[in-house]
């Protein structure tokens, strides 16, 4: 073996010339390949860290058809307490799950007494947000700059845009009006007391107000409960004269008018929140599939009357459009290795393809002195295969010195408003070495026609040949 | 000749007692049916209900002011969740004020400050006879029927199909529709009361749409009652003393 | 036992519907440790004799035995094998590896064929390069010498393995007069050494005569067989 080794590397390099340009070209696709892959594969990362750290979380659960409606945010849609409470209940059963937040979504207007201006909010808890989406925070322009998420009940923040373009700032008051389920409309003061950063996709314009907020300015408290419509109708229409019995009412109002207290006061303690949507971080998102695979399992067994199923799962790449940009990053991976691999292949046969012609002479000889073609085979193989050898050490070399130098330079782009976002590119060894080991492959198979064409030749021809 | 001149005057007599009933234009009933409702300037007390097709009933108590043709305000005095809020019309320009916000906020007739069939012009009710002119008008029975066409294109509903009580010169039921004929919703009235000051009127009003199928809205009135009052009342400004005039 | 034996050997080639015969019923047999030539003019069919005994070729009809075996019956791979084992080759154009040295030249078939230990090769090897007045420039490669040391180092490779015979084919068509009569003296003495066969093709009558036996070949027969020296 280390005869064939021998004679197969002195082959190698007897043609010098052309076995640098076989290497270089080689060289040259492995460098591009862990470049690019390290390059785009830590500005994939970022991108996703931004998007489900930022806003989305990792998973998010709503009741059936909300997503399909979001741009209409549609509260008809919300959890009430019960199905909250049996999300939750899943959720902090859960291994995977590392934090869970809650969040009623709402649309209305911004007015700051002088120009009206449309908005969509989340009523939000400020831990818990803080927790699902650790990179909230950090988009927070404004007085509190600790990193921690502070956000207080009568305090909004507000998305940069609409603060510019209504000329805001931080301490103002405005009011937010919203339409409530039934229609009705409602009013609420707030203090501005940050501004947020946008974010690509959706949900990245919107406002953040507590939670409690929301619910008292979308008057989520439950109706009076009534008797069904039939009956509903027919105590309308016998009984008592309905204006008799307004009337009652009135003098008994006003009678007693400060000590009508509604059930609204202590309804305000009670949960009366409708939940919007749960936005969900797992302890490890590499884990991603399966933990959504288990939740949609679990949440299958809830079914309405009709038969169909009550909630919904997406995971942030069903959310985001960004999910397209990742994808197509993935596809030039795969073609950039595509193409490297068809370097190798088309150089190396190129080359073995001429070594075996310009050598038929030596393999009739070899052949005759009593080399049998199981050798004479593995002969064209290795210089083949050394061909990639050299091609993949240079390259692995020279590609990981490249990512080092970009590390060094700090590279930074920008995204939206955020600027200079460093890039750190990373040397992924299995990638590294995954590479390789194909190369070498492709670099055996790229030879192994050649070499057995060679072995398969007739010495008595071969002896012939020029 | 004697039985053709008796015949003669025979048509002639019962032409003109129909006719006698005709004495009265469509724009003299609609005065009528408009005095006999409320007086010109006056407060009174609604009761608005919203019946959810599921039962559920969401109930509000207004105490409503009208000065001339076209200036209302109306201020709610229940739930306690609506409490204090008040809105105020000025021919076609409305206004909502939430006592925890600085300024009222610009509301439509379109929308409805409570929800359920009931828009903000159907609560802030003007004259139909400021409002509408009287296309057609037919007699039955026991009642007149009008076609009422608005007047400008501001005003809620193109056209009316009013049936008036023949006695009582009130209105049984009322039509509304949109431009293109469209039925938007049907008002039932019942339960004629007398409030005083020449208003003997109904004092339910019901009201269902075939666009919110399963959903009915209810209004009562209560102690109609003729008053003057400043135009300092109908002033963005006053809206949160309103509760003073009570 | 004779090393060599052939009964109605024949060798055609065809182009297009066109018989060529190399070898028409070639009948003969060789014995062991002889030195034979074969002459002929171009095309008589030397060359193709040489090829179908050292087993580089396979005949069309006919019998060939060579160190007992049929040489018929051999596949590529089993004919290499037996070329390894029992022949030796020296060709006009010496055909030495340019990539190994004189002494690796010489050793190919001791490590590829035959996989003899280091020690032993090196004896082996040594001997045989100073036999041949090659050993101090062993570490010299092809293209560092001259076409006659070329020759002299094929001599050793082929000699090498020990085998039954060798088979050199026009080996000194490319030397000058002087360079191949050493070439021929040196497989003399080696055959004597060695009781080794050899058989060469050539048309050189000078070279010819140092042949203890000469075969004529002419359009593929055997015309003329003569005895130079010892038995026939």
């Amino acid at each position: 073996m280390s005869r064939i080794l021998k004679i197969a590397a002195r082959n190698v390099s007897r043609y010098r010339r052309r076995t640098i340009m076989t290497s270089l070209l080689i060289t040259v696709g492995i460098v591009v390949v862990l470049v690019f892959t390290s390059v785009s594969g830590s500005f994939k990362s970022l991108m996703v860290g931004q998007i489900t750290d930022s806003m989305l979380g990792h998973v998010q659960l709503h009741r059936k058809g909300y997503v399909a409606s979001l741009e209409n945010i549609p509260q008809h849609l919300n959890m009430n307490r019960k199905e909250y409470e049996t999300l939750a209940a899943m959720l902090d059963a859960s291994p995977d799950v590392a934090a869970y937040s809650p969040r009623i979504k709402l649309g209305g207007m911004i007015s700051n007494f002088d120009q009206t201006a449309n908005i969509r909010l989340n009523g939000i808890y400020p831990d818990r947000e803080a927790e699902t989406c650790p990179l909230l925070p950090s988009r927070i322009i404004g007085a509190d700059e600790s990193g921690a998420m502070t956000l207080k009940r009568g305090e909004i923040l507000l998305p940069y845009l609409i603060a510019q373009g209504m000329k805001i700032e931080i301490g103002q008051d405005i009011v937010i009006i919203a339409t409530n389920k039934d229609g009705s409309v409602n009013g609420q003061t707030f203090t501005v007391s940050g501004m947020l950063e946008q974010i690509t996709g959706p949900g990245g314009r919107d406002g953040y107000i507590h939670i409690d907020d929301a619910v008292s300015l979308l008057r989520m408290t439950d109706g009076k409960p009534g008797k069904t419509g039939a009956a509903a109708a027919a105590s309308v229409d016998t009984g008592m004269d309905e204006m008799d019995e307004f009337e009652k009412e009135l003098a008994a109002m006003e009678a007693a008018e400060s000590a009508q207290k509604e059930k609204q006061k202590t309804a305000e303690k009670e949960w009366t929140a409708e939940i919007s949507e749960i936005a969900v971080r797992l302890e490890d998102f590499n884990k991603l599939e399966s933990v959504k695979a288990g939740f949609e399992v679990a949440l299958g067994e809830y079914v309405n009357k009709k038969g169909k199923p009550v909630f919904e799962v997406h995971d942030w790449e069903k959310l985001s459009p960004f999910s397209n940009i990742v994808q197509i990053i993935d596809v030039m991976n795969l073609f950039v290795k595509i193409i490297l691999i068809a370097i190798v292949m088309i150089s190396i046969m190129n080359v073995m393809v001429t070594a075996v012609y310009e050598r038929v002479r030596e393999i009739g000889t070899m052949s005759a002195v009593g080399t049998v073609p199981g050798r004479i085979l593995g002969l064209f193989v290795t210089e083949g295969l050394l061909l990639g050898v050299v091609g993949v050490i240079i390259g692995n070399i020279t590609g990981a010195a490249i990512v080092l130098l970009l590390n060094i330079n700090r590279i930074t782009m920008s995204f939206g408003r955020q600027e200079g976002i460093v890039l750190s590119p990373s040397i992924d060894f299995s990638q590294m070495l995954f590479i390789s080991a194909v190369v070498l492959v492709v670099a055996v198979f790229a030879s192994l026609q050649p070499a057995y064409k060679a072995s398969k030749m007739e010495p008595v021809d071969a002896l012939r040949h020029v | 000749m004697k039985i053709r001149n008796v015949l003669l005057l025979s048509f002639i007599i019962a032409v003109s007692a129909a006719c006698s009933s005709f004495g009265m234009t469509g724009e003299e009933l609609l005065e009528k049916v408009d005095r006999n409702m409320q007086p010109k300037s006056y407060e009174m007390y609604k009761k608005l209900i919203n019946i959810e097709p599921d039962g559920k009933k969401k109930e509000f108590m207004l105490y409503m002011v009208k000065k001339d043709n076209d200036k209302i305000v109306a201020l709610f005095i229940s739930p306690e969740s609506e409490k204090g809020r008040a809105t105020l019309r000025l021919g076609d320009n409305m206004w909502l004020h939430i006592p925890n916000v600085g300024k009222p906020v610009r509301i439509t007739s379109l929308q409805s400050v409570v929800g359920g069939v009931f828009n903000n012009s159907d609560i802030m009710r003007l004259e139909y006879g400021f409002e509408y002119r009287v296309e057609n008008m037919s007699e039955a029975d026991d009642a007149y029927r009008m076609t009422l066409r608005a007047k400008t294109d501001t005003v809620a509903y193109d056209r009316l199909e009013m049936t008036v009580d023949k006695t009582d010169l009130i209105p049984m039921e009322i039509e509304c529709y949109t431009a293109t004929d469209m039925l938007i919703k049907t008002l039932h009235y019942r339960n004629k009361k007398d409030f005083g000051d020449g208003v003997v009127r109904p004092s339910v009003m019901e009201t269902d749409s075939p666009l919110h199928k399963g959903y009915k809205s209810v209004m009562i009135f209560a102690r109609v009652k003729s008053r003057e009052f400043s135009d300092e009342v109908f002033t963005l400004n006053y809206l949160p003393r309103v509760g003073d005039l009570r | 036992m004779a090393l060599i034996s052939s009964e109605g050997l024949s060798k055609s080639y065809y182009t297009r519907d066109i018989e060529l015969k190399a070898l028409d019923g070639l009948d003969f047999e060789i014995e062991p440790g002889r030195l034979v030539s074969f002459v002929g003019p171009s095309g008589s069919g030397k060359t193709t004799l040489l090829n179908l005994i050292g087993a580089l070729d396979r005949p069309t009809a006919g019998r060939l035995t060579v160190a007992g075996t049929d040489v018929a019956t051999l596949g590529r791979k089993s004919s290499a094998v037996f070329r390894g084992e029992n022949i030796g080759f020296v060709f006009q154009n010496f055909n030495l590896l340019p990539v190994l040295t004189v002494y690796e030249n010489v050793e190919y078939s001791l490590v590829m064929v035959r996989n003899v230990p280091p020690a032993e090769r090196r004896k082996q090897i040594t001997r045989l390069l100073e036999d041949v007045g090659m050993a101090d420039q062993q570490h010299k490669f092809p293209d560092q010498i001259s076409g006659g040391q070329k020759q002299r180092v094929a001599v050793a490779r082929a000699l090498v393995t020990n085998p039954r015979l060798v088979l050199a084919d026009e080996p000194t068509a490319n030397l000058d007069s002087k360079t191949a009569f050493m070439v021929i003296d040196l497989m003399k003495r080696m055959k004597n050494e060695f009781e080794t066969s050899f058989l060469f093709s050539t048309h050189d009558h000078k070279i010819v005569d140092n042949a203890e036996i000469i075969y004529t070949l002419e359009d593929g027969k055997i015309t003329d067989v003569k005895n130079a020296g010892g038995d026939a």
